[in-house]
């Protein structure tokens, strides 16, 4: 897997004592984008601050490894990782007011963020990626603080100074998931653009399936701490193999005014910790078994990877 | 910003107006004769004849509104009046005093922010350490201490103890030391508590997460941008402990015999000094109004969406 630009091994991430995540493992071509899609508290953020590494953060990394274009940083030193941050990983936030500091304008924010890695900021470079991105009254942006544009500008701001740092992999979690349909529109575009130009590679995080059926090569679904599924959005969207992936679809709303099947009950919290199969309660077609068998995510058919292939033949 | 400021310093005027006619109705009606003050500082018997005559020749006897107003026009055109325990002009009176209480003030807050706002940054970003902790008891120690407690400690340590300092603090910079060092210590706990809250808070907020994954540097998140969004809590406490200075910190300026406004007003006030506690109380009003412009315009410089109507 040599040319994987990022590679999940085997990880398992805790908040002190709780276990959020186990066995994680996928890896990332450069250019691809990669949709991690389930319920909240299932640990698909969880896995982006992992990446992130951020101490504040507080997810610890116990088992596994994070390779980041060859390079092993799952435990990087604060300066070291500070390098990386910015210019070899990107990062939207779900929170629109979280990229930027409220009350200082944008010139001043991107002139820090750019003389922390040694770069000169360029305005006019600055208002020609705003340009490129098509963002209204690109020369007048910079001037303005963070609270006099809406949320999803906000985004695009923060996309546009990724833009200007030059990273290769961007972590978005959720960062569409509160702005209305319009800016969602413009920043997925946006995103998938910068993929097609810069060659970005792109893990998006999100419960929005039809967001990531638009934008995602990959999928992956997790249930309660563990990957369930994850292959080629096609195959996972049109022929699910996991139990949970097909209620998961199943539960979309549709514009036939009819109420989706819903997904009964919820996810246990200690989902991570359980010796078997965590789905096992909410799942039509366990056996006996699947409650000991032990998690492992196997390759059901070539590029398509699930935990349990039970209900397939169903 | 400008427009503002001079909004602000015409809307000055009304409450200027009040405060003199506060001031002045006070004193008109605080009990005590001035001429009989007067007359008995100087010695030798005061007969009736001789009282009247003094009170015409001040002007006391004529009716309110005419004193008021007289009173008002020269204070207008800069003239205070002549403090009636040694006849010398208010003004200088009172400019000396302010000078003193000016540099003991400014050199109190100073020190205190010097030595407050890094010992705040640095007990917030090392929350719970052994440092915090130690800081911890001296900044509670130090806001519980009255300030009067702390100059008497201070005067047994240096001057009775080690003999460093005379007992009178003479008015210059190896006097200052002392009221500067009992009048801070209060305001560095203050300080740095508040410092230490407010950072705490900031670094909480999601856009310090924001910039970490930018790979933006500690000292920029912390000082250009943590420190600014805290700065207003900060200014607020201390333009507040400002206001209290300007007006004399009356006991410590005491303890110390510090030639400052408290002394000078408590002074007069025993010797009903009219005119040296009209002019006193005028102007430290009208610096409290302006120190307070000053506060509200530094919040609109921190932060924009504070509305400048």
């Amino acid at each position: 897997m040599a040319n994987n630009l990022l590679e999940i091994n085997n990880l398992t991430v805790t908040y002190g004592d709780f276990k959020i995540i186990t066995e994680v493992s996928f890896a990332m071509k450069p250019g691809e984008i990669v949709c991690i899609a389930g319920e909240s508290g299932c640990g698909k953020s969880t896995l982006i601050k992992s990446v992130l590494g951020i101490k504040q953060l507080g997810a610890q990394i116990q088992v596994g490894s994070i390779i980041l274009d060859g390079r092993d940083i799952t435990h990087l030193g604060v300066e070291e990782r500070r390098q990386i941050l910015g210019t070899q990983i990107g990062y939207v936030p779900q929170n629109t007011r979280g990229s930027f500091n409220n009350i200082r304008s944008y010139d001043v924010q991107y002139q820090e963020a750019m003389r922390s890695h040694g770069k000169k900021f360029n305005r006019d470079e600055a208002v020609k990626c705003f340009d490129r991105l098509n963002f209204p009254d690109s020369d007048k942006l910079l001037w303005y603080q963070p609270w006099e544009m809406s949320g999803g500008m906000n985004q695009r701001m923060a996309i546009a100074l990724a833009v200007l740092l030059g990273p290769k992999l961007m972590l978005c979690d959720e960062a569409t998931s509160v702005l209305d349909v319009t800016s969602q529109k413009e920043v997925i575009e946006e995103l998938a653009k910068l993929r097609n130009e810069l060659g970005w590679s792109i893990l998006f995080i999100t419960h929005n399936l039809g967001v990531a059926s638009h934008i995602a090569d990959k999928l992956g679904v997790m249930y309660a701490g563990r990957m369930v599924e994850y292959g080629d959005i096609r195959k996972v969207l049109d022929d699910p193999i996991h139990p949970y992936t097909k209620k998961l679809l199943a539960a979309i709303p549709g514009k036939d005014r009819k109420l989706p099947v819903g997904l009964e009950g919820r996810p246990p919290l200690d989902g991570a910790e359980w010796p078997g199969c965590n789905f096992v309660p909410r799942c039509d077609y366990c056996t006996e078994s699947c409650k000991t068998k032990p998690y492992k995510l196997e390759e059901i058919v070539p590029g398509h990877f699930a935990s349990c292939s039970v209900g397939r033949s169903v | 910003m400008l427009k503002y400021s001079l909004k602000r310093i015409i809307k000055l005027i009304p409450v200027l107006v009040a405060i003199t006619l506060m001031v002045f109705t006070l004193m008109y009606l605080t009990p005590g004769d001035p001429a009989l003050q007067k007359l008995t500082s100087q010695g030798g018997a005061v007969t009736p004849e001789l009282l009247a005559a003094e009170r015409h020749e001040m002007g006391l006897d004529r009716p309110f509104f005419v004193r008021y107003f007289d009173w008002v026009s020269n204070i207008v055109q800069g003239d205070f009046g002549n403090s009636y325990s040694d006849d010398q002009p208010v003004a200088s009176k009172l400019l000396r005093a302010l000078a003193y209480t000016g540099a003991l003030a400014a050199a109190s807050t100073l020190l205190s922010v010097v030595i407050a706002l890094p010992i705040g940054v640095y007990t917030a970003i090392r929350k719970d350490s052994i440092f915090d902790n130690i800081v911890r008891i001296f900044t509670f120690t130090g806001n519980a201490m009255p300030n009067f407690l702390i100059a008497l400690l201070l005067m047994f340590l240096f001057c009775i103890k080690i003999k460093a300092f005379p007992v009178i603090a003479t008015a210059s910079l190896k006097g200052m030391f002392l009221p500067t060092l009992a009048l801070s210590i209060p305001m560095i706990s203050r300080f740095a508590r508040q410092t230490r809250a407010d950072v705490m808070c900031q670094l909480s907020e999601e856009y310090v997460i924001g910039m970490h994954a930018r790979g933006v540097k500690e000292r920029i998140i912390l000082f250009r941008n943590v420190l600014h969004n805290s700065a207003g809590s900060i200014i607020t406490i201390v333009s507040l402990q400002i206001r209290v200075l300007i007006g004399g910190s009356v006991v410590t300026e005491m303890i110390f015999r510090w030639p400052g406004v408290g002394n000078l007003m408590i002074n007069s006030i025993t010797t009903r000094d009219y005119p040296v506690v009209q002019g006193a109380v005028l102007i430290l009003s009208i610096l409290q109004v302006l120190i307070n412009l000053l506060t509200d315009l530094s919040y609109y410089v921190i932060d924009k969406r504070i509305s400048m109507d």
